[in-house]
């Protein structure tokens, strides 16, 4: 008869010990499930993020190849029409987009893309891919004044239906539209909502007349051809779609890494979760395994029982984050989504897929994790002969040894993570190095409470406090069951005060750029063009003899000639307040003279700067009207409105070799206490010349800084969940701590200490415990952020980020430990062997 | 004495301990134990008696020397075979009990024979029969924890048999129990370990024990000082 390598009663009492802990595997199964949550939400959001990209520049025509951008001068609209003659091209769409709020049975902000409806229609009857009822509804973008369509899903939003008024608000005015028809949910490819025009309809809506943002064309060779021939000397650039798409993947790559570094720290924190549970309930259960032995199980038959026995809950985990990471996912795409928009990329699309790749990804990872994580303790259990496994004294004493073997470690993985990161150039390298640095810090963690705690010990034991020197040393020895979950506590306490504190920096360092950058009391918002009959000089005039008005500035920001992507140029001139407020100077404000003498001489930004490795006395060329120029770079200075970088030249220069007579901006400096007197006459001035538009200053910095605070919400909502595991690990300790210390406290208990006496030692355990983990993962969070703020975010984003010591985040992280530890053994129930022994 | 006995060990040493701390437990033991006998050992604290037995049992391998059980050393066997003894020939009873605590009284004596690979159906009314047998018969559905001590030792007696072993190994069966308690389970294992086809060995201080064994073995610092030649 041969024996079975699976024993159903075997495994049935192993499962049954969790019936008598069901905290602790909640608690677990939590854990691991918010890890897998969030790797899923992630993976979701960024690759609907990433899709719903991909749909916005596929909008209007799913076989866009190409896309004619302007550069150093807005796109006149009748350049369009020029080539579409002169190219002989069919399959141009002209687009300009904005924001628009518009009213119908309900109120709704969406997208409007503005578009040749000629070329739509003749698309439609040429590929007679579109029905017959949207052909219709394109028709009447071209016969019916004011109308656009829509989306169902935005039409459901303003609550009209095809024949309905809609009106767009203005302050002060409106203009009434027609909703002419319904698109096609998936229309050109995407499946998002927004309201579609006749590009004269959008120009007229948006306040840009005559203005184009670019034309998305469907092109050959020959017409690859055709266009370039085409093409006016100053600047224009033809780029491909690849081109589009993969300036938007470099600019995306950071974001995504850096969500998926969190999710990834969720994930580990989980697996931390779970390798602490099994230590404890293997543990706990050695006397069973034993017993297994003794009755003829081998030590792969036990393991191989274990293992079961962690895959059966990892899967219950994995399940229920899934079903976590869908939803969390549905959430965190509208924020990420609306950070893309905010940061880097008008975006018409906003659907939600769930993938089953990412969602088997993050449940597959979350497996494999709890499966690394109880491979330890597995083994260190089965390591001993079975004769050896009840024995207490040899448990810790292998966990001692495996404290200060993991000590060693830790100093390995510090000095790693610390070469890797003296080199990093990439994130690829800082967040691995990062990695390392945090492995470090949960692999010292052990050894560092063991040695405080019996420091603890020994004074209060020589100042006589038997008891609180008991419950000192009886953390201390029960490392083998504390540590691993005080280390996930360290983690996640850490974590939150590190995020806390890079976002609190970037917030600093984000409010004193916007200090100088928007240094003027009001601005004059003149990028749809001038008021016809007003020439800039005149308009100029017209401002600084405004009452209150003490001067100007002007500035001129374009997408960079010859750098197909992001990248900006900067024209300006600036106010008053002088020279020495902008922009500024790393290691000292002012312009440089060369830039007031009108030499070729430029600024970058600091993103430019660490992307392209030019600094300073470098040379740069780009692309004017009259050829490739170069430039020397004279100096650098902070910028946070692009990460990909910003070139910054005197305006009168730009002028003169760009061709470009347009400004974006005039700022307007108002004299002492007369800035509200200024900013009516502006708003008056505005009033009499459309489509001059007034900005106030102060709205434009919370618009900035609401901007800025939604970029990181997603930051904020991870840096929310590593709190809660922090919370579930010191719960993971602090259950850990009752379930074993009960027969000593049982002996305390007959020795005359009473019920309250044995709550008191237990809290004041719990205190202990959450004061470690407060006192170990404060300057673990400050050197986080330190490298967060100095390495890593200059790396991912080309920013300098000041260092901000706040306070309140540490206290909070302190309450958070000392909180939790409190609220779990306020009422925590005595450990069944007390309960046990004073019955008897 | 039998041409080949169960239990063979030949100049047995087992030492613990790592340099100066290392302490001697077995030295140069040896032992012969035939078919069908009740042996006691009987010795200090830590005189070698729970080695030995785990030694017999296969739970310790000795640092030099041969344990043959049945002519095979099972020594020199890997863990996998070790435990395949442990299956099939042999039982043991401890004085903590160690039954599964999350198993019911039924399960636990179910356990090993499942291990065994034995039929479920014949396997159930097996247990039932013993557990009539022992006098537990109503407390099949019961957890361990619920039941008397002597009826947790008894149930750990039945768990040591119900595979029908050769050889029955016992740590200090009785030393937790009353005299009373006492005397019912070394019945039950007189009953059904030293019932003249297994060898029962027990390590045992019980003078009672000592009175009803056939043999007993003295250990003083790790060597037998009486009943090591059987008689």
């Amino acid at each position: 008869m041969s024996a079975r390598w699976f024993s159903g009663l075997a495994l049935r009492a192993g499962l049954r010990y969790y019936r008598d802990q069901p905290a602790q595997l909640l608690v677990t199964l939590l854990g691991l499930a918010l890890g897998v949550a969030v790797v899923i939400a992630t993976d979701l959001a960024t690759g609907s993020a990433e899709r719903a990209v991909e749909d916005s520049v596929r909008l209007l025509e799913p076989g866009v190849t190409h896309r004619l951008l302007p550069a150093g001068r807005a796109l006149d609209e009748g350049y369009y029409a020029k080539l579409r003659r002169g190219a002989g091209l069919e399959r141009a769409f002209p687009v300009i987009e904005g924001r628009l709020v518009v009213r119908g049975g309900d109120v709704a902000r969406l997208p409007l893309v503005g578009t040749d409806a000629v070329a739509l229609f003749d698309r439609g009857e040429a590929g007679g891919r579109t029905a017959a009822g949207v052909q219709a509804a394109f028709a009447q973008l071209l016969t019916t004044p004011g109308a656009v369509l829509a989306t169902p899903g935005a039409a459901a939003a303003l609550g009209a239906a095809p024949g309905d008024a809609l009106l767009v608000e203005f302050p002060g005015s409106g203009q009434r539209l027609v909703l002419a028809g319904l698109l096609p949910a998936a229309a050109g490819g995407g499946g998002g909502d927004f309201l579609l025009a006749d590009i004269a309809t959008a120009q007229e809506l948006l306040r840009r007349p005559g203005v184009l943002d670019r034309v998305d064309l469907v092109l050959d060779a020959a017409g690859i051809d055709a266009v370039t021939a085409l093409l006016p000397p100053d600047g224009w650039q033809l780029v491909t779609l690849q081109e589009t798409l993969a300036g938007f993947d470099g600019l995306s790559r950071a974001f995504r890494m850096n969500l998926q570094a969190f999710s990834l720290l969720a994930l580990l924190l989980g697996a931390f979760l779970v390798y602490s549970t099994m230590l404890l309930t293997l543990l706990r259960r050695r006397a069973l395994f034993a017993t297994l032995r003794c009755l003829g199980m081998t030590r792969l038959q036990v393991a191989g029982l274990l293992l079961i026995e962690v895959m059966m809950f990892a899967a219950i985990a994995a399940a229920m984050g899934m079903v976590l990471g869908i939803v969390l996912g549905a959430g965190l795409v509208g924020l990420v989504l609306r950070t893309l928009d905010d940061l880097y990329f008008p975006l018409t699309v906003a659907d939600y897929a769930v993938t089953w790749r990412g969602v088997l990804r993050g449940a597959a990872l979350g497996l494999f994790a709890s499966l690394a994580a109880a491979v330890l303790p597995v083994l260190e259990v089965l390591r001993e002969a079975p004769r050896m496994l009840g024995q207490r004294t040899v448990i810790e004493a292998g966990a001692r040894g495996l404290a200060a073997r993991c000590g060693w470690l830790a100093l390995v993985l510090l000095a790693a993570g610390a070469g890797l990161l003296a080199v990093a150039d990439a994130l690829e390298q800082a967040l691995p190095a990062m990695f390392l640095l945090l492995g470090a810090a949960a692999l010292a963690v052990p050894g560092l409470v063991y040695l405080l705690c019996l420091g603890l010990a020994r004074v209060w034991a020589a100042s006589g406090r038997l008891l609180p020197a008991w419950a000192a040393r009886s953390l201390a020895t029960r490392l083998s069951r504390t540590g691993p979950a005080l280390a996930a506590l360290v983690l996640a306490l850490g974590s939150f005060v590190a995020v806390g504190l890079l976002i609190a920096g970037l917030r600093a360092s984000v409010d004193s750029w916007l200090d100088y950058s928007l240094d003027a009391d009001a601005y004059l918002l003149v990028d749809a063009g001038l008021p016809a009959g007003l020439s800039l000089p005149e308009l100029r005039a017209q401002v600084e003899a405004l009452p209150g008005a003490a001067g100007v500035s002007l500035s001129r920001r374009v997408p960079l000639p010859g750098a197909p992507g992001q990248a900006v140029l900067l024209a300006v001139e600036p106010g008053p307040p002088g020279l020495a407020r902008w922009p500024q100077m790393r290691g000292g404000g002012g312009l440089p003279e060369a830039w007031r003498a009108g030499q070729d001489v430029v600024l970058v930004s600091e993103a430019w700067s660490r992307r392209h490795e030019q600094s300073t006395g470098d040379r740069l060329t780009l692309l004017t009207p009259d050829g490739p120029r170069q430039f020397r770079i004279e100096g650098l200075f902070v910028d946070y409105s692009s990460e990909t970088g910003v070139v910054a030249m005197a305006l009168d220069r730009y002028q003169a070799l760009f061709d470009d007579d347009v400004v974006g901006a005039v700022g307007v400096f108002a004299l002492p206490g007369e800035s509200e007197e200024l900013l009516a006459a502006l708003e008056s001035l505005a009033d009499d010349f459309p489509p001059l538009r007034v900005a106030d200053s102060r709205q434009l910095r919370a618009f900035s800084l609401a901007i800025f605070d939604r970029t990181f919400t997603v930051t904020r909502v991870l840096q929310l969940i590593a709190g809660i595991v922090a919370f579930m690990a010191l719960l993971n300790a602090l259950r850990a701590l009752q379930m074993d210390a009960g027969r000593e406290l049982a002996v305390l208990h007959a020795l005359g200490l009473d019920r309250a006496g044995l709550r008191q030692l237990g809290r004041l355990q719990h205190l202990l415990l959450g004061l470690l983990a407060a006192l170990l993962a404060v300057p673990l969070g400050l050197m986080l952020a330190r490298l967060l703020t100095g390495t890593v975010t200059p790396i991912a984003f080309g920013w300098s980020t000041r260092f901000v010591l706040d306070a309140r985040l540490m206290v909070e992280a302190m309450l958070l430990a000392l909180g939790a530890a409190l609220l779990a053994g306020w009422r925590a129930p005595l450990p069944a062997e007390t309960r046990r022994l004073s019955r008897e | 004495m039998s041409e080949r006995p169960l239990v063979e060990l030949r100049g047995v040493s087992r030492a613990f301990g790592r340099g100066p701390a290392r302490r001697s437990v077995l030295d140069q033991l040896d032992l012969r134990l035939d078919a069908g006998e009740f042996a006691a050992i009987v010795g200090r604290s830590g005189s070698g008696k729970s080695t030995l037995l785990h030694l017999l049992g296969g739970l310790d391998v000795p640092d030099s020397g041969q344990v043959l059980l049945a002519g095979q050393d099972i020594a020199r066997l890997p863990d996998a075979g070790r435990a395949a003894l442990r299956r099939s020939r042999i039982g043991f009873v401890f004085q903590d009990f160690n039954l599964v605590p999350t198993l019911s009284v039924l399960e636990n004596l179910l356990l090993p024979l499942q291990l065994a690979g034995r039929p479920l159906p014949e396997s159930r009314a097996r247990c039932e029969s013993l557990l009539a047998e022992a006098g537990l018969a109503g407390l099949s559905s019961r957890a361990p924890e619920t039941l008397s001590g002597g009826e947790q030792q008894r149930l750990a007696v039945l768990r040591a048999v119900v595979h029908e072993p050769e050889l029955v190994l016992a740590d200090e069966p009785t030393g937790n129990l009353d005299l009373d308690t006492a005397q019912q389970v070394l019945d039950l294992l007189q009953r059904f370990a030293a019932d003249g086809q297994r060898t029962l060995v027990m390590v045992t201080h019980s003078p009672e024990v000592i009175g009803r064994a056939r043999r007993v073995l003295r250990m003083e610092r790790g060597r037998l000082v009486e009943g090591g030649q059987p008689p």
